[in-house]
């Protein structure tokens, strides 16, 4: 029953998100800051993440591939795939949800327990608008992280393989052409799109409904996270049961 | 000035507000005091239209709170300025920031005129070299003192502060007492305390509802408080042994 009550009041939250709109001169710069603090603030753990998860990839495919008859382009193909159907869009957003995630439901809910959000409702702001707008806006700029996550990841597999021994950097490169679908990498982009409203909306419900203190700040970024992945991977299974099947 | 009409307020069934009627005037520091749990906070927050009432009326210069638009409850909002019990200044921001927020966003002036009257406003709180600080790096004092400048910068005709002296040492605590009321009769405006504090009440309580339970108990003004035949008030605001020997001199004297 709670959980339905909290679906509704989500969507309630939506619907003031894009009620009465705040002055656009700090809107802009808030926007600007939600940049810089969610997008440009993840590039180094996503990179790092990428780069080094496409390297297991593929050594894990190099290993299993035990029979001399399979060619080894199959390296640089299971790794294309499995970076670019996969790995990028739904995993980095997994990891997304607890550090993107964890920072917008710890901000707002600092703010409301600070009294800070009913200060902006005592002057007649739209608190929702103000707090969560541009987050949203912010976090459309994500596919360009996931972008870099798709290259970072292929070309970590390209390391690790090439210098790896497990082939050589033609066959590698072949595998990564082999049977190329570019409609994967919209598949790819329009589940981002998708999962970046979902980091934006969902964590910030969570702050901005949390009552409490400074305990109950870190339980709502808890919950928030496993709400986020959860909504994630349901919604993955259904993009991907409409666009691919 | 403000109207209180036979208001109520229940969360989840049971009454916190219990049909209080009273009024605040323009120009006089009205202090809301009560024990813990008495229902200042929400009878403060109702007043402020943070909650919605249950029954009963609220007006400000005779317009009813709970009949406007939201375009009307916008404007009344920006006539108001709110001292938080924790100040709740915005952390990212530095103290001119802050300070500058309500005019940047509600009004068309320039950056240079906004920052110009929000160092009138520093300057009217005595905020000395603070600017560039960040709330982290401040005094409670002085968050008091930007959270006072904050809520004066727009020229509000209404003013609330919720415990305002809470957490200050006794001389802060009066230095404060008397800011609200020095700006309260500077700026002509109906300022609202809610507070707990027996020193504020003795010295800037010019109208005083205290709530028992729920209920208006007693109203009076700082003088009328010592001669009170209530037992609820006098048990509450005599609390200690120093105020019953202040009272009893004061008695003895008259």
């Amino acid at each position: 029953m709670r959980v339905i009550s909290n679906i509704g009041k989500y969507f309630l939250m939506l619907q003031n998100v894009f009620g009465k709109f705040t002055k656009w001169k700090v809107l802009r710069q808030l926007i600007f800051k939600d940049i810089e603090s969610l997008i440009i603030g993840s590039l180094g753990i996503v990179s790092f993440i990428s780069f080094f998860v496409g390297g297991v990839v593929s050594i894990q495919t190099a290993l299993n591939l035990e029979n001399p008859f399979l060619p080894k382009d199959l390296i640089g193909f299971a790794t294309r795939q499995s970076i670019i159907l996969e790995f990028a869009p739904t995993f980095i957003s997994i990891i997304m949800a607890g550090k993107v995630g964890s920072y917008i439901t710890s901000s707002i809910g600092t703010m409301k327990v600070t009294e800070q959000i009913d200060a902006l409702e005592v002057m007649g702001i739209n608190t929702y608008n103000y707090l969560i707008f541009p987050k949203i806006i912010a976090l459309l700029l994500y596919p360009l992280v996931i972008c870099i996550s798709m290259f970072l990841g292929i070309f970590g597999g390209y390391i690790a393989c090439v210098y790896g021994g497990f082939s050589t950097s033609g066959e590698f490169i072949q595998g990564i052409q082999l049977d190329f679908t570019p409609f994967h990498v919209t598949y790819a982009f329009i589940k981002t799109a998708f999962f970046s409203f979902i980091l934006a909306t969902i964590p910030s419900f969570h702050g901005y409904f949390m009552t409490g203190g400074a305990l109950e700040v870190g339980k709502a970024s808890t919950v928030s996270f496993v709400w986020t992945s959860v909504v994630i991977i349901l919604l993955n299974y259904l993009i991907t049961q409409l666009l691919l099947t | 000035m403000i109207k209180v009409k036979n208001i109520s307020k229940e969360f989840d069934g049971s009454p916190i507000l219990k049909g209080i009627s009273t009024f605040f005037e323009k120009g006089k520091t009205n202090l809301i005091i009560g024990q813990s749990g008495s229902g200042k906070t929400v009878f403060l927050k109702c007043l402020l239209g943070l909650f919605e009432t249950n029954s009963g009326q609220i007006f400000f210069e005779n317009s009813p709170i709970n009949l406007m638009t939201t375009k009307e409850r916008t404007v009344l909002r920006q006539e108001i300025g709110m001292v938080f019990q924790g100040s709740a200044l915005f952390d990212s921001m530095t103290v001119e920031e802050n300070i500058m927020f309500p005019m940047q966003m509600f009004t068309k002036k320039d950056d240079d005129e906004v920052r110009e009257r929000a160092n009138q406003a520093i300057k009217r709180v005595n905020l000395i070299n603070a600017n560039e600080k960040y709330p982290d790096e401040i005094s409670g004092g002085m968050k008091k003192r930007v959270a006072i400048a904050r809520s004066i910068v727009m020229n509000p005709k209404y003013l609330f502060c919720d415990e305002p002296n809470s957490g200050l040492d006794p001389k802060t605590a009066i230095l404060i007492d008397n800011l609200i009321q020095e700006i309260t009769e500077e700026y002509n405006i109906t300022t609202v305390i809610n507070t707990h504090d027996m020193n504020s009440v003795m010295e800037i309580g010019e109208k005083i509802v205290f709530l028992l339970n729920g209920k208006k108990a007693w109203e009076g003004s700082n003088k009328d408080i010592f001669n009170t035949d209530n037992e609820a008030v006098s048990n509450f605001v005599y609390s200690s042994d120093l105020f019953k020997k202040v009272r009893k001199m004061y008695l003895e004297k008259k």
